[in-house]
């Protein structure tokens, strides 16, 4: 099964480049329930990096049960970029490492007020509810010093610290019930907006979708899922940005995974490479091999406790 | 004691095998003299098609969990797996099966109607249940409580039972669902339920109850977030006059 027509971002834009200290992997999947209801992929996600090694991550998942899901998901993320970007500009370019006086719940409160009055523009254009753009968003802002991480909904944040420790940088927001969750696009999502700030040295963070929650967190305590580090280490070593998210991509498409979850899966992967270890790196062999024990461990693992 | 340990255990396997998201349902069904004939024939005819339509449907099949509390005298919950049908200790972990290992009771009718306590051990177990998916980390629906009666309830304390069904459905902790076959007290009935008003059941059509029980169960059981999940139109009740 072929990863089909992800929709996948890769915002270009700002200062950074092949300067940025992160290494970045990135797949959106569809899922097969949703191959089998002839819905498109409604998950979507986008990363920028900055100057000054920052990086800007957003992810969305489009509810199943909103007619425009995928363009709201699209629309989420894109303009949560611009936001976050404004953000960090506004605060002269070092916003994450800037630890005087910023209120991080503000200033996250206040992305999520642009991604709303995107959506709710879209939605005047195309004549549609809103809710027909329903969606959750999960996004970060990233320095080797400090990962801020604000979300609506249920998606997944996974920090890991240069000491190899993974934490959760965000836990998924849910009702008691399977069929009840929180999107933007709620009346009320504005006063559910959840920052996290953790203080680094960071090595990498991963945001995914809840089609990937069990994968990786540990439930009920969600803990994050150890088989996680290796993913990350795939990353690291793998130099060749297009050969990361084909595999990436492959991974999540694999009928291991297709076995756990029929929904769409996102999963945004960015290592913060040292310098020394760019230069020192084998990425074509070494990042092979651990992408394949990685996915091994990852799908394999005993998810359920 | 043994027992309950294993049968705890072997739910914890079922949860690892399955970790689809489950829709938990107790079944209340009078099984009071008053059912003798026709109405518990129907009724065991009702569940029996039940178990076939849920089984037709591969995801329901996965995610929709019976458990039977029959009241005939004295409330009792059923062994509902296959080759059961005895009586069980009222214990979550053995009580709800999976409709890929249900199989129906066959129902006896006799002595007096104890709805009250027939509600409480359903509450209970409903309660015990959703615990217990917590613990596994397997998500869940809002569980239904679907009671059948021909009669009114003939325990002393039914009332108290009444109030916390509908405490219960005010904390939006089960959906309560109440059917009275001809004969039934509809008033005291409406005292168990906060959120719907009980409806009769046109003669003895069981069969289309459980034909809408089961695509109502089919709908919420794969319902998404955002979902509205209106239930089919209900062909089985009287129309109020």
């Amino acid at each position: 099964m072929a990863a089909d027509s992800p929709v996948d971002e890769h915002d270009v834009g700002g200062a950074a480049g092949a300067a940025s200290p992160w290494r970045v992997a990135a797949a959106s999947v569809v899922g097969t329930g949703h191959v089998a209801h002839g819905q498109p992929c409604q998950d979507a996600h986008a990363y920028r990096a900055m100057a000054d090694g920052v990086l800007l991550v957003a992810v969305a998942d489009g509810a199943g049960s909103a007619a425009r899901a995928e363009d709201g998901a699209r629309v989420a993320v894109a303009s949560a970029l611009e936001a976050l970007a404004a953000v960090v500009e506004a605060a002269g370019g070092s916003a994450a490492d800037n630890t005087g006086g910023v209120d991080w719940s503000d200033r996250m409160t206040a992305v999520f007020q642009a991604v709303r009055a995107a959506l709710e523009e879209l939605a005047n254009v195309e004549w549609e509810p809103l809710r027909a753009f329903a969606c959750t968003l999960t996004c970060a802002l990233a320095t080797h010093r400090r990962l801020v991480v604000g979300q609506v909904g249920d998606g997944v944040a996974v920090g890991r610290g240069s000491d190899g420790s993974l934490f959760a940088a965000s836990q998924p927001q849910k009702g008691e019930y399977a069929n009840e969750a929180r999107f933007v696009t709620m009346a009320d999502a504005l006063d559910h907006v959840e920052t996290r700030v953790f203080d680094g040295p960071l090595d990498a963070v991963a945001i995914t979708t809840d089609g990937l929650l069990r994968l990786a967190l540990v439930l009920p305590t969600h803990e994050p899922h150890a088989p996680f580090s290796p993913l990350l280490d795939f990353v690291g070593q793998t130099a060749e940005v297009e050969q990361a998210n084909a595999r990436l991509a492959a991974f999540l498409a694999s009928e291991r995974i297709c076995a756990r979850t029929d929904d769409d899966k996102t999963l945004v992967i960015a290592v913060h490479a040292p310098v020394d270890a760019i230069a020192a790196g084998d990425p074509a062999a070494g990042g092979g091999s651990s992408a394949h024990e990685a996915a091994d461990e990852l799908a394999g693992g005993s998810v359920a406790p | 004691m043994d027992e309950i340990v294993e049968y705890a255990e072997l739910a914890e396997v079922e949860f690892a095998e399955n970790p689809e998201p489950r829709c938990a349902v107790a079944l209340l069904l009078d099984t009071s003299g008053s059912m003798q004939g026709r109405r518990i024939e129907e009724l065991n005819n009702g569940l029996r098609s039940l178990d076939r339509a849920l089984k037709a449907d591969p995801l329901a099949a996965l995610r929709v969990e019976l458990a039977v509390v029959s009241f005939g005298a004295r409330a009792r919950v059923l062994d509902v797996r296959d080759g059961g049908g005895d009586e069980i200790p009222p214990d979550a972990a053995q009580a709800f099966v999976t409709l890929d290992a249900f199989s129906p009771p066959a129902l006896l009718a006799n002595g007096e109607t104890p709805m009250g306590e027939a509600v409480r051990l359903g509450l209970g177990l409903v309660r015990d249940r959703k615990a217990m998916y917590r613990e596994n980390g397997i998500d869940y629906f809002r569980p239904w409580i679907f009671l059948i009666t021909d009669g009114h309830p003939t325990d002393k304390d039914w009332e108290s039972a009444a109030d916390e069904a509908r405490d219960e459905e005010s904390r939006r902790g089960v959906s309560f669902y109440a059917v009275g076959v001809e004969g039934a007290d509809m008033r005291k009935l409406a005292r168990f339920a906060s959120q719907r008003q009980p409806l009769k059941l046109k003669g003895l059509a069981f069969e289309e109850l459980f034909q809408w029980l089961s695509k109502s169960l089919a709908a919420v059981s794969q319902s998404r977030p955002g979902d509205q999940t209106p239930l089919p139109p209900v062909g089985w009740a009287e129309v109020e006059a």
